[in-house]
């Protein structure tokens, strides 16, 4: 892989010692205002720099927040950067819009301490207890930065990034881009990454209800049948005619049905001809103690008699 | 589950669910509703024919909307009701592909929502007794007025309500949908509408054991429980209606009774008139000022009955044509009708003419297959004119009865050459003059005297001639010029006239 500024060398991170630090690269906040509030460019490597002099250590080796979305190409730029391995593994195994929706949060570890870096050049140091203070001080930061930071954090050791981080995200990645250049229709995609299809049919409505959180309704076409998305910045729930056909962790992903290119949440549109595929979860996500924190009442859907 | 356990539809009849608003499945109407639940939440299936009220909290999502349509719908129930607020359009799409009705409603109260189903769920004779109730004392509280009596009816029914004659036609209220004559039975009837959805309800107002009339109501849009409640409702009301008839039937008949006896008085009252015959006219509202001309119109045959329809379109054509004068007192007898016409000042003779000639089309238009015959009298003042003037139209009648020929009314005036004409002495006597006076037209061409015959009967009017032989007027006019050369006369004079005309009846008796 390469990058202007350098090679970018990808690592499974056998080659560091077990104490050696690393530390994940991302930015908080939303990231349909980078479009506005361009990046310079140096926030990344600011914020992974100001969080290693706070530390007072050098890291060995950046990883991803999110093995997904905008947030997969942070560490990239901060490896080609900084000369660092860039190591395939991240904290989510997908994409999803909190600090603490991590398997490492799962794990018990710290997201902090956190550092934060605008594009007017100020930066902050965040010395947290845990993921969800991290990202409720960082949140609070969000409109004073103008929307979005990049952020350095999940200061860790090499030992405890192997044992508890989702491995191979890059590489999945990778195989999922030439995929989805060589598949002719969603089917055939959705057969060669492993994902079920949801459904596929023109979208009938989008509705925002503020926070990130909304729902888009898709008809299917060749029958009468109504495909339901939950979105809270990502697709978080599938449901078929009231039926639960797909829930976070499990990445839901929808596809523009001619160029299969991935929609997001914030692009998608009244009048859309799309297919809806679920990729399997991660492994990590898929054990009953981390699964409590992504799983649908996590985000406040009640689907089951819980008595709330 | 009885046959009264209620659909979907009959639900939507309920007071409470008034403001809703239906989301979808339509064609879950007819689903059974066997309870009422109301819950925050439906993520498991229901019971069948369960209804489901989604209590509406802070968090409640189109999310739970969708759900619990699903749940419903795989545990074959019957209804869901939610807030409007979480109604979405794959509500809607759920509700028509499970064919499970979802209502939208605004109320926040599902406790006192779920009650008002409750009640017609488990209890639904409670819900017919209730509007048995309403329908009675809506009857009784509209007194002796079955239009009122309807339109309220109409009104705890919730759909249109008349009161139906044996045509098909409307007595009280009005239907703009077709009344189907079978639902005009012996027994209440239920069929579906013909021209839009819902029901058409009948029950018969029974008057001496058979049906007078039927209370129809619909279209409705009910269910079996709805429809079988309405049922009960419109017995009970045609009871109290059945009542209101038979007493207008017996008042009728007790003013009728009245007045052909005053009319058989008034004909036999001597010179010298008791003064409580006076008093009797008053009490009828019948006026002796005035100058009168006297209305003998009956069947030949004393025995015959006019139908009813009949009856009463002679009345109304002749009070419409009576227009000029000021006062009609028409009164029906067992075949026919007598009674006067009033002028207010003494008539000229135009007037009089003007009223056989308006009797005659009341006759012509209103029973052309009734053999009736109409006799009117001369005008003559006050009370005694009045006996006077129905003696005059009796003979009169007596005469038009004798010649049982057109014209069928005639008045007094034309009865002197009648009288001439039509007595048998006479018309031996006369005829061998009658046939001398027309050989030119018998001996030249039969249609002139045909033509003669028809335009001296329509009182020289050249069109009616015409309209009645169908043919132009100008031929009428061209044959009638002929005739008077042939004949050597001057129809214009009145004494020519008279001859010719009395010598055309003359040959054809």
């Amino acid at each position: 892989m390469s990058l202007k500024g350098g090679a970018v060398a990808v690592s499974d991170g056998a080659q560091l010692a077990d104490d050696d630090l690393v530390i994940a690269s991302g930015m908080v906040g939303s990231p349909a205002i980078t479009s506005e509030l361009l990046p310079t460019g140096d926030e990344f490597t600011r914020a992974f720099r100001a969080l290693e002099h706070h530390l007072g250590r050098r890291a060995k080796g950046v990883f991803a927040l999110e093995g997904a979305g905008v947030n997969f190409f942070p560490p990239i730029l901060v490896a080609a950067r900084l000369g660092l391995p860039l190591l395939d593994f991240d904290a989510m195994g997908r994409a999803y819009p909190r600090l603490d929706h991590t398997v490492l949060h799962a794990a018990g570890l710290n997201a902090g301490p956190l550092a934060g870096a605008s594009v007017t050049g100020e930066a902050i140091i965040l010395d947290v207890t845990d993921g969800t203070r991290a990202e409720e001080l960082a949140r609070a930061t969000m409109a004073p930065f103008g929307g979005w930071a990049a952020c350095a954090c999940y200061p860790l050791s090499a030992a405890a990034l192997r044992t508890n981080a989702i491995a191979g995200g890059i590489a999945r990645a990778l195989r999922f881009g030439h995929d989805a250049d060589h598949a002719q229709h969603p089917g055939e995609l959705a057969r060669a990454v492993g994902a079920r299809q949801l459904g596929e049919g023109r979208v009938l409505e989008v509705s925002h209800a503020g926070g990130g959180r909304g729902s888009v309704l898709i008809a299917s076409q060749g029958s009468h049948s109504t495909l339901r998305l939950e979105l809270q910045t990502e697709y978080l729930l599938a449901l078929c005619d009231g039926a639960v056909v797909a829930a976070t962790p499990e990445p839901i992903v929808v596809l523009d049905r001619h160029t299969l290119d991935p929609i997001s949440c914030e692009s998608i549109h009244h009048g859309l001809e799309v297919s809806v595929i679920a990729l399997p979860a991660s492994a990590e996500w898929s054990r009953p103690g981390p699964s409590r924190h992504v799983d649908p009442q996590a985000f406040g859907y009640q689907l089951g008699d819980g008595d709330d | 589950m009885t046959d009264l356990q209620p659909t979907v539809r009959d639900l939507l009849a309920v007071d409470a669910l008034a403001g809703a608003a239906f989301v979808g499945g339509r064609a879950g109407l007819d689903r059974r509703a066997t309870d009422v639940l109301v819950l925050r939440r439906l993520t498991h299936p229901v019971a069948a024919g369960s209804v489901v009220i989604l209590e509406h909290r802070s968090d409640s999502s189109e999310l739970d909307a969708d759900l619990a349509l699903r749940n419903l719908a795989e545990g074959n129930g019957a209804l869901l009701i939610l807030d409007a607020t979480i109604a979405s359009r794959s509500t809607a799409r759920i509700a028509d592909m499970f064919e499970v009705c979802a209502l939208a409603v605004h109320a926040r109260t599902p406790w006192m929502l779920a009650n008002a189903l409750g009640r017609l769920i488990h209890a639904p004779l409670l819900t017919e007794a209730e509007l048995v109730i309403r329908s009675a004392r809506t009857v009784a509280h509209a007194g002796a007025d079955p239009e009122l009596a309807v339109a309220r009816l109409g009104g705890v029914l919730k759909a249109p309500v008349s009161i139906i004659d044996s045509d098909g036609t409307a007595i009280a209220g009005g239907h703009e949908a077709e009344i189907q004559p079978e639902l005009l039975a012996t027994a209440p009837r239920t069929l579906p509408a013909v021209t839009r959805g819902g029901l058409m309800i009948s029950v018969p107002v029974v008057l001496e054991s058979a049906p007078a009339a039927w209370l129809v109501c619909g279209p409705v849009d009910a269910g079996p429980t709805t429809a079988a409640a309405t049922v009960a409702a419109l017995e009970v009301a045609g009871a109290g209606l059945a009542g209101v008839f038979a007493k207008r039937q017996v008042l009728a008949e007790r003013d009728a009774r009245m007045q052909v006896a005053l009319i058989k008085d008034l004909q036999q009252m001597d010179d010298d008139p008791p003064p409580q015959l006076a008093e009797r006219l008053l009490t009828a509202g019948w006026r002796t000022a005035g100058w009168h001309a006297g209305v003998e119109l009956r069947l030949p045959q004393a025995a015959s009955r006019i139908p009813a329809p009949i009856a009463h379109r002679v009345e109304q054509l002749i009070a419409e044509h009576a227009g000029s004068s000021t006062g009609t007192v028409i009164v029906r007898v067992e075949d026919g009708w007598c009674g006067w016409v009033t002028s207010a000042s003494e008539p000229a003779s135009e007037w009089q003419r003007a009223l056989v000639r308006d009797v005659r089309e009341a006759v012509d238009a209103a029973a052309p297959t009734l053999a009736l015959c109409g006799g009117v009298g001369s005008p003559h003042a006050g009370l005694r004119g009045i006996r006077r003037t129905l003696a005059e139209a009796h003979e009169a009648w007596l005469l038009a009865r004798a010649t049982g020929s057109s014209p069928k009314v005639t008045a007094v005036g034309e009865q002197d050459a009648r009288k001439l004409l039509l007595a048998p002495g006479n018309q031996l006597a006369l005829r061998p003059h009658a046939e001398s006076l027309l050989a030119p037209l018998l001996d030249a061409e039969p249609e002139l005297l045909t033509t003669l015959e028809h335009y001296l009967t329509a009182e020289s009017s050249t069109a009616s001639t015409a309209a009645s032989l169908a043919i132009h007027r100008n031929t009428v006019t061209a044959r009638i010029r002929r005739a008077e050369q042939l004949l050597g006369v001057d129809l214009a004079d009145a004494d020519d006239r008279l001859a010719i005309q009395l010598a055309c009846r003359l040959l054809r008796s």
